[in-house]
């Protein structure tokens, strides 16, 4: 009878290059995993980022246009502020488009063009202001202002 | 026209809306016609009337020259007429050696003279050489015409035959020119109803000749703002190198549309004149002031549409 024995160092060798090629693989495999996850990450950060919906913003609603009588309303507070020629030809001119008359119109145009006695008396008042002797602009000035403010009541 | 402004405190004594008045009590309807006459006593100018026979252009001037109280003289323009029938002249008085002067009937505060362009270029000349200088001279003396002093002229468009136009020159000296339209059927109709043939009643003596001189003075004080003035201005400019005039109105006529609006609205109880009044005075002050091209008549055009293009394209103030 015949008993073999193999070598001891030979089948050490064995396992240890399997052990090896174990971690070999699995390191390269978690490489390639990490590859792929930052591969993915890359993509993800990439992508467009979609905008956030507005909050909707309470009490305050879109702007309303403007009406001739903002228009009046403005070149008053200006005339009032500095009751100087411009700012009465701007508080007339804005009188008369109130009226309907167009640029260049004059007197007896606009007060054709409306039937609102109101406005009617600032017109006749802005145009004793405007053409009206030095010595009494202050008090046509005053009746301007005044029957302004009446109309825009 | 009403206007929509308080009236302005005036001295007492008659208006010129008192005169207004009576003139529309002879004349039916002319409303345009009339005030300009007002406005040329209150303006101190004279006035050219342009329309058809029978249309109140004489009777209107009557009722003017009855309603202020003042002289009247009716010339009528011929081609036979000499200065000296209008201007006075100087006669040898036998009985007392010497020259003696009659005064013609220009020396009168209301002179009209009928069919002005029927008479020749030396009449209108002399005519015209006094409502200038409001003074003739007569020999070796010069005599100051009366005041107030107005010339009231008549034209008929038609039968222009065996007729002397007026000269551009001369045509500026006055003041205004109305074109006296026919009268609407209504109107015809009142007039019918009215006086049915008889002489229609003047109203006399409603102003003194003192108080339209002073209406005169208080109209000259009335207040013109810088920017009518500039509309006046731009207005005559306008007439210049505009399509279908051959010549435009002279600074003159600049002058006359501040004068004239002055006159409104004193007329009209105001202080001051709007660009209403330059607006509405316009056509009267430029028409006869204007040279218009040969392409008007060739076309058949109407030159006051011209005038009324000329006024629309300047905007007022």
């Amino acid at each position: 009878m015949r008993v073999v024995v193999d070598k001891p160092d030979a089948l050490a060798g064995d396992v240890w290059s399997a052990v090896t090629k174990l971690i070999a693989w699995t390191a390269l495999g978690a490489l390639g995993a990490l590859a792929v996850l930052g591969v993915l990450i890359g993509l993800v950060l990439r992508r467009p980022r979609r905008e956030a919906p507005a909050a909707p913003v309470v009490g305050a609603p879109p702007p309303a246009p403007r009406t001739v009588r903002d228009e009046v309303a403005d070149a008053l507070r200006a005339y009032r502020t500095a009751p100087a020629n411009g700012s009465l030809t701007r508080l007339r001119a804005a009188l008369f488009a109130a009226a309907g008359a167009s640029e260049g119109a004059t007197l007896r145009d606009a007060l054709s063009a409306t039937p609102d006695r109101a406005l009617r008396e600032a017109l006749v008042a802005a145009e004793r202001a405007a053409f009206g002797p030095a010595h009494a602009r202050d008090a046509a000035s005053s009746d301007l202002i005044g029957s302004t403010e009446g109309w825009l009541r | 026209m009403t206007t929509p402004f308080a009236a302005a405190p005036r001295a007492e004594g008659a208006r010129p809306r008192d005169v207004l008045d009576a003139l529309h009590a002879t004349v039916v309807g002319q409303d345009d016609v009339l005030e300009a006459l007002v406005l040329g006593l209150i303006g101190g100018g004279h006035v050219l009337l342009e329309g058809a026979p029978g249309v109140a252009k004489t009777l209107a001037c009557r009722a003017l020259a009855a309603a202020v109280a003042g002289t009247f003289r009716r010339v009528q323009f011929t081609p036979d007429l000499l200065p000296s029938d209008i201007v006075g002249t100087r006669v040898f008085d036998q009985k007392t050696g010497e020259f003696a002067t009659v005064l013609g009937p220009l020396f009168a505060n209301v002179v009209l003279a009928d069919e002005i362009n029927r008479a020749p270029a030396k009449v209108q000349s002399a005519l015209l050489e006094g409502m200038q200088e409001r003074r003739v001279t007569i020999g070796p003396q010069t005599h100051d015409l009366p005041a107030p002093f107005v010339v009231l002229a008549t034209m008929n468009p038609y039968d222009a035959d065996g007729t002397y136009p007026l000269p551009l020159a001369q045509l500026d000296r006055f003041l205004a020119k109305v074109v006296v339209a026919y009268p609407s059927r209504e109107e015809e109709r009142t007039i019918v109803d009215r006086f049915g043939g008889a002489e229609p009643p003047l109203r006399t003596n409603v102003a003194a000749l003192a108080d339209v001189q002073r209406w005169q003075r208080e109209a000259h004080d009335v207040f013109v703002d810088a920017k009518v003035r500039d509309y006046a201005v731009d207005l005559v400019r306008a007439t210049r190198g505009a399509d279908l005039v051959a010549h435009g109105a002279s600074p003159r006529a600049a002058l006359a549309l501040v004068q004239l609006s002055r006159a409104r609205a004193y007329l009209e109880n105001r202080t001051f004149a709007t660009p209403d009044d330059v607006r509405d005075l316009a056509p009267a002050v430029l028409r006869h002031r204007i040279s218009y091209d040969d392409r008007i008549a060739i076309a058949g055009g109407d030159p006051e549409d011209v005038v009324r293009r000329i006024v629309a394209s300047v905007p007022a103030p």
